[in-house]
């Protein structure tokens, strides 16, 4: 007759075998994450900004910040190395986190923000930085203060932590080289003509305290902000008026470059309503050089 | 607060350990759970909670003068019944249809050119209410026709309406199973506790791992069908199936695992529907507290109605039958189109049993695997149509889902489809595993094996899986919108 084990003494070996299969998933992984080498994945671009990158110019943002900025040619046009750490769905907490890591590494010249989005409510894709808690002292920072004790809770363990980055790791693994220092290049063209213009914006109070956080970052590192509002089909005209505002209020340079200039469309420069295509890019990384050297 | 959040599970260990510890007795468990119920009914909708028990005391009274009459007063008892049904269908229909019908006979009338004026009913539909309207009209039947004893404590009465696990979005239990449960102590039981826990486990399993790790995708695919072509859509349909039975069956088994636990049985819901051989017989796997409530209140009574006509009448009853369970889940066309197609697919079934029996005689065929699994095939396929027009939000997006498969194929749509080959893939193979052990009979034992060691793994394994992943901040569940 097998010996009978009460339910809490199972319970209490479930629970340490969970234990250990948590450590050996977190061992794992971590490992596995901080020795990822510079590739154009999501799972790549976050430990890069977050871990290793340097520069003198620095470009924050979501995927305007991705697909827009030529890294090579704004880098051949400033003469200054730049790196392009902007990552689709991401909003100002991210670039909040990008900045503070960096400074704790090195003092860039140039921070670069592409600031449409960076203010509307959602987690968006936040939850990938989760692996880093723990590593990065800002996204450590992060989840201690801003977040509710339930989510503290869950993040004491290693397989929470890691929850859905197996597909980011498999994706990586099928992902080329960063060999254009964070900046993506999309294809196809854009046959939509019209602008489609949207009202109504209501920055995400906590998202605005990330974004204050960064212009007072920046100016307590002497570091030169520029924000910039990158061209797209459809535009809200209330958040482009609230950026304005937010720059003269903390008197910063602005490059606004929403008001499509007419050769966007006619020489079909887009991808879709929001993203330019790598034609697209090429010209307005261009643009944008000149208006930082003029700025300068 | 749903079942698979933090807060759940706080709530519920709140109620559990002076449930088992504090209470001597019966009336003080059920007063207890009757508390936690309306808590828990509160929290999701307080402006409601009156409604719930007001319409609680009313069938209360009513099943206590349906029970005096019977014998007494038989024509009274069924005037009473009759009243009970009507109130409950009342009910429904004000909250959940009375809309509805107000826009089409708006457009209607337009139409024909007599306008009424732009007409808008803010009708807050009370969450779970299909659930607890059914429970309620058929304990008036069940007193009625006796197969229940009706019970004077009003406590036990009303914590049968309002059983917390069950409430949202079932199953739905009968009076004569669950009522008779709540007359005894409920003691701690060890092997209620674990056989609970498991089934919680396995739901949150089903949830986690594959409705909320499938449902982005077919979310982004049928919410812009327009732009996708048809190999896309033709991938999305049986996932949106497969993400729907986990997602309704997940929840089941939590509710049930959570009953379970506090010594309580709550009847199954679904039986591997996708182990069915034939449209019939996934019916009667697939939410079968719902199935059997209509096949006992609805079809029975049409079918007897009907019987003058033969096998026409048999057809009326299913498809009437068939259409019921299709308006059951909303106001909407798409819902009665996916009973009337439902209703015909059984209708066609039934009409052809005796030739398939003959076929299958005389080809030998019965004990064919092979043709048991293409018969599978053919009715997973079946209700992979039949689940495109259920997610439809109108009949236009049907169509228009339905067209885009003559707009040739392509590329599948691939953004985030790797979660899905990674996740839910494996988590699907390992349901089908489970189910395929149960449906055939094999002796493969994981949480369930004698031996403790595996046991344990098993368990152990499935935690860490659902943690690592599962899709933890998911969605909310589809049939807590019925």
């Amino acid at each position: 007759m097998p010996p009978r084990f009460s339910l809490p003494l199972k319970a209490l070996a479930v629970l340490t075998l969970v234990l250990l299969i948590d450590q050996g998933v977190g061992f794992v992984s971590r490992n596995v994450i901080q020795g990822l080498d510079d590739k154009l994945s999501q799972i790549g671009s976050i430990q890069q900004a977050l871990l290793h990158k340097r520069s003198d110019v620095l470009i924050l943002g979501a995927s305007c910040a991705k697909y827009h900025y030529n890294s090579q040619i704004l880098a051949d046009s400033l003469q200054m190395t730049v790196e392009n750490t902007g990552v689709g769905g991401m909003k100002a907490e991210y670039s909040d986190l990008v900045l503070q890591s960096y400074l704790e590494r090195c003092t860039p010249r140039c921070v670069v923000i592409d600031v449409y989005g960076q203010l509307d409510s959602g987690e968006g894709r936040l939850p990938r930085v989760r692996p880093f808690y723990g590593v990065n002292q800002p996204v450590t920072d992060y989840y201690d203060s801003e977040t509710d004790w339930q989510q503290r809770l869950k993040l004491q363990s290693a397989l929470y932590r890691y929850n859905g980055t197996l597909d980011l790791l498999l994706r990586h693994a099928l992902n080329a080289p960063n060999r254009s220092h964070g900046f993506a290049e999309m294809a196809g063209e854009l046959s939509m003509k019209d602008t489609v213009v949207v009202h109504h914006f209501l920055p995400d109070p906590a998202k605005e305290r990330h974004l204050r956080h960064v212009v007072q970052l920046c100016r307590d590192h002497s570091v030169r902000l520029v924000f910039v509002l990158s061209p797209r089909r459809e535009h809200n005209v209330d958040q482009e008026a609230w950026v304005s505002a937010f720059c003269r209020e903390h008197n910063l340079q602005l490059i606004n470059e929403l008001h499509v200039p007419d050769y966007y469309t006619e020489e079909r420069l887009f991808h879709d309503e929001s993203h330019l295509n790598g034609r697209g890019a090429a010209l307005f990384s261009k643009r944008v050089a000149r208006k930082l050297r003029i700025e300068n | 607060m749903v079942v698979n959040s933090i807060n759940f599970w706080l709530f519920f260990a709140a109620v559990v350990v002076p449930y088992f510890l504090c209470f001597r007795g019966q009336r003080g468990q059920n007063l207890w759970l009757l508390l936690a119920s309306y808590v828990f009914y509160g929290w999701a909708d307080w402006k409601i909670l009156p409604l719930l028990v007001g319409v609680t005391a009313v069938f209360y009274g009513l099943g206590l003068a349906i029970a005096r009459n019977n014998e007494s007063n038989p024509r009274r008892a069924s005037q009473l019944t009759t009243l009970g049904v009507l109130l409950g269908l009342g009910i429904l229909f004000y909250f959940k249809y009375f809309g509805f019908f107000v826009q089409e006979f708006t457009a209607l009338f337009a139409s024909l050119g007599v306008p009424c004026g732009e007409r808008t009913l803010n009708i807050v539909m009370p969450i779970g209410i299909s659930f607890f309207t059914f429970k309620l009209m058929g304990y008036v039947i069940e007193v009625h026709r006796q197969t229940a004893v009706p019970t004077r404590d009003a406590v036990q009465f009303s914590l049968f309406i309002a059983f917390f696990p069950t409430i949202l979005s079932g199953p739905i239990d009968r009076a004569a199973t669950f009522l008779p449960q709540l007359q005894r102590r409920r003691r701690y039981n060890e092997s209620d506790v674990s056989e609970g826990l498991k089934r919680v486990l396995w739901g949150l399993f089903l949830k986690t791992c594959i409705a909320d790790v499938i449902a982005p995708w077919t979310t982004v695919v049928f919410g812009n069908y327009a732009h996708h072509n048809a190999t896309t859509i033709l991938v999305a349909a049986p996932l949106y199936l497969i993400q729907l039975y986990t997602d309704f069956c997940g929840f089941s088994e939590m509710a049930i695992g959570v009953a379970r636990i506090m010594g309580l049985r709550v009847v199954e819901n679904f039986q591997r529907p996708f182990f069915a051989k034939n449209v019939a017989e996934y019916w009667r796997r697939w939410h079968m507290s719902l199935t059997t409530w209509i096949t006992d209140y609805v079809f029975m009574p049409l079918n007897v109605a009907f019987r003058d006509w033969g096998l026409w009448g048999l057809y009326a009853a299913t498809l009437l039958n068939l259409i019921a369970i299709g308006v059951w889940h909303g106001a909407n066309w798409t819902y009665f189109w996916f009973g009337v197609y439902h209703g015909l697919l059984l209708c066609i079934v039934t009409g052809l049993d005796k030739r398939r029996k003959r076929f299958e005689k005389a080809h030998h065929l019965k004990d064919n695997e092979l043709y048991a699994w293409s018969r599978r095939l053919l009715t997973f396929l079946c209700f992979t149509f039949g689940s495109v027009l259920f997610q439809a939000a109108s009949m236009g997006d049907f169509l228009g889902t339905i067209a885009r498969l003559g707009q040739g194929f392509g590329p599948l749509y691939s953004e985030e489809f790797s979660s899905l080959v990674i996740y839910a893939l494996p988590a699907t193979c390992l349901m089908f595993l489970r189910e395929w052990v149960a449906e055939y009979r094999r002796d493969i034992h994981f949480m369930h094996s004698p031996n403790i060691i595996v046991r344990l793994v098993s368990i152990a394994l499935l935690i860490s899986f659902i943690i690592y992943a599962g899709q933890l901040e998911g969605n909310s569940f589809i049939y807590f919108q019925f």
